[in-house]
């Protein structure tokens, strides 16, 4: 069981008359970063705060290897967390603020250092919170769930405000995190981020789970494979194609052949005599399977 | 102390030190220390008594002069033989050098209390409602599911920072009192209990508003909400307590009884408690308000405890 697994059981959380979260399941494995994706106001965040013990469910259970966080025996060993990027005192140094939760877990201040090197802080461990950036705000929080050293990362929208460099880090990081065998959670928001990172997806919108499955299953779920390519001689590719083969022009003066692969347009083209000049296999992009999938349900309630 | 844990290929092990009851005493003195509310008030602490001591001595030098003038005998004329006898009792008093030393020291070695006290009240209020206010309130409890230690540990640091503003404090004003008896040839009456018991209840005052301030802020997390209400129940609360019971005296209920009832109020207690004399006539005993003020104490931290345990943080 301490393997790491997160397990979301029918959990539900109601505020007087919004369902913020409403019977939802999923089961997130340790080895992988699974995105938790969903439209503005779909629970994302309620649901991560009820697995950390900060918010009660209304019913259901949320566990951690097995255990719900409050039991857990050393919780911020086992479980690290990025909430908001704003969570420390303006008026209190980085290295400080690391320092209170050190004192409070029983580890030595000197593990505070040692993550502000993780996550390149040092140079600003004793400056106030009030004069850190955005990305640097990012980065204690990090630096913040790192601590313990967890098995189970869970991030909400770590990305926020990181400039490119800093979101390529990050990807690295927790790319590393889930090769080392951790379980890694992220929501966001940047879905083409996510089509790189994450291995899994689980896709909820109010309240209520979408789709959960690997990154390119869900892909596939929302479109047969078709192939993009460049011909000068299009009318002659189209008569040698099968009479039933959807193929679409488009404007830039490409082809979209609809379920065929690669290998076998490239085949049939050398066949016909044709010249390809170009010739791709065009999956939809996560970007439109997710708009598609959350399409009306992402209202505000 | 110190254990290593052991790590599965690609954790670092992070060691484990500190006792665990103590840890989160040390997180929450750690988190007074490291902003600068603490130094801040502190001054603001030391202001207030610098002036307190100035009224306090200007008046103590007062009374001795009188205290040493002539004493000659008070003549009450027109005046019932009670109201006479009283009159000349307190005419006995002024003049006796003895009740008007201890009386200095008293006062001197207190001084600065008033606002001391709600200087501390304020501040062990910021000590909670900080967390909400700058949203570290996920990190901590996040560090420390189970809430109530964290209540706990903070009370402890808070009691504790009160008892460093009341030792400051109190340096202070002996300082400043010794050079005063010195120059006045007179002693400072350390030795007599009278004196110590006012220093001590002034200990003990400092103490109950800490834990009420961190009850208070449990109780409200807003932070202006907690100042304010904070303020209301200190300065308004004392004033305000007397007038609304007078009245009640007056309008409702004609007993001397209504009067010490007034001790229910937190603030009427606090005074009470630390008055070394009674606060005026009627009013109930140093013990009394001491259990009242614990009171407000248990019932602010223990609805706050059960608040923060419930509540939802987001």
């Amino acid at each position: 069981m301490s393997d790491g697994q997160i397990a979301v059981l029918g959990l539900t959380k109601v505020y007087r008359k919004v369902r913020a979260v409403d019977d939802l399941s999923f089961t997130v494995e340790a080895g992988r970063v699974t995105g938790f994706l969903g439209p503005n106001g779909a629970g994302k965040t309620t649901t991560l705060r009820m697995l950390l013990n900060l918010v009660r469910p209304t019913a259901g259970t949320a566990t951690i290897g097995g255990r719900r966080y409050a039991d857990l025996t050393d919780p911020i060993r086992t479980v690290g967390a990025i909430l908001e990027a704003s969570g420390a005192h303006r008026g209190r140094t980085g290295r400080n603020h690391l320092r209170m939760l050190c004192y409070a877990a029983g580890m030595p201040a000197s593990r505070a250092d040692e993550v502000l090197e993780l996550v390149g802080l040092t140079p600003a461990a004793k400056r106030k919170f009030k004069g850190y950036s955005l990305g640097m705000r990012q980065r204690l929080g990090i630096a913040a769930a790192m601590l313990g050293d967890p098995q189970v990362l869970l991030l909400d929208e770590p990305a926020n405000g990181l400039d490119p460099e800093g979101i390529r880090w990050m990807r690295d990081l927790l790319k590393r995190l889930a090769d080392e065998g951790r379980t890694v959670l992220v929501s966001s928001h940047l879905l083409a981020e996510m089509e790189i990172l994450a291995d899994d997806l689980v896709i909820i919108a109010a309240g209520q789970l979408v789709r959960q499955g690997t990154v390119t299953d869900i892909i596939d779920s929302m479109g047969a494979p078709q192939v993009r390519l460049r011909t000068p001689e299009p009318d002659k590719l189209i008569a040698a194609l099968d009479k039933a083969t959807v193929v679409r022009r488009n404007d830039d003066g490409s082809l979209i052949v609809a379920g065929m692969d690669p290998a076998g347009v490239g085949d049939l083209a050398l066949r016909a005599g044709v010249a390809l000049h170009e010739l791709v296999a065009d999956r939809p992009d996560l970007e439109n399977v997710f708009l598609e999938l959350t399409a009306g349900k992402a209202t505000i309630r | 102390m110190s254990v290593a844990t052991h790590a599965p290929a690609g954790r670092t092990a992070v060691p484990h030190t500190g006792t665990p009851g103590l840890r989160l005493i040390r997180s929450e003195i750690s988190k007074i220390f490291s902003t600068n509310a603490w130094w801040l008030f502190g001054i603001g602490t030391l202001v207030v008594t610098g002036l307190a001591l100035w009224a306090n001595l200007a008046q103590a030098a007062g009374d001795l002069a009188t205290a040493r003038g002539p004493a000659g005998s008070l003549t009450v004329e027109g005046a019932a033989p009670a109201e006479a006898a009283r009159a000349q009792a307190e005419f006995a008093a002024q003049h006796d050098l003895h009740t008007q030393v201890i009386k200095a020291a008293g006062n001197i070695f207190t001084a600065g209390q008033f606002f001391g006290l709600m200087l501390v009240l304020l501040l062990t209020a910021l000590v909670v409602t900080n967390e909400y206010q700058y949203q570290t309130a996920t990190a901590t409890f996040l560090t420390t599911p189970h809430r109530s230690r964290v209540v706990l540990g903070k009370l402890v640091a808070g009691t504790g920072l009160a008892m460093l503003y009341f030792v400051v404090t109190l340096g202070v004003d002996l300082v400043a009192g010794l050079i005063f008896f010195n120059a006045e040839h007179l002693s400072a009456s350390l030795g007599e209990w009278p004196v110590q018991r006012a220093i001590l209840f002034n200990a003990l005052g400092y103490l109950a508003w800490a834990v009420l301030g961190i009850g208070l802020g449990t109780l409200i997390r807003n932070q202006i909400g907690s100042v304010v209400t904070s303020l209301v129940v200190y300065l308004v609360g004392y004033a305000g307590t007397i007038i609304v019971f007078q009245l009640i005296r007056l309008y409702l209920i004609h007993r001397d009884g209504v009067l010490t009832a007034a001790v229910a109020a937190p603030s009427i207690a606090s005074q009470v408690m630390i008055s070394p004399e009674k606060l005026y006539p009627q009013s109930a005993a140093w013990w009394v308000g001491a259990l009242v003020m614990l009171g407000w104490s248990i019932l602010a931290g223990g609805v706050g405890i059960m608040l923060t345990r419930r509540r939802d943080i987001s």
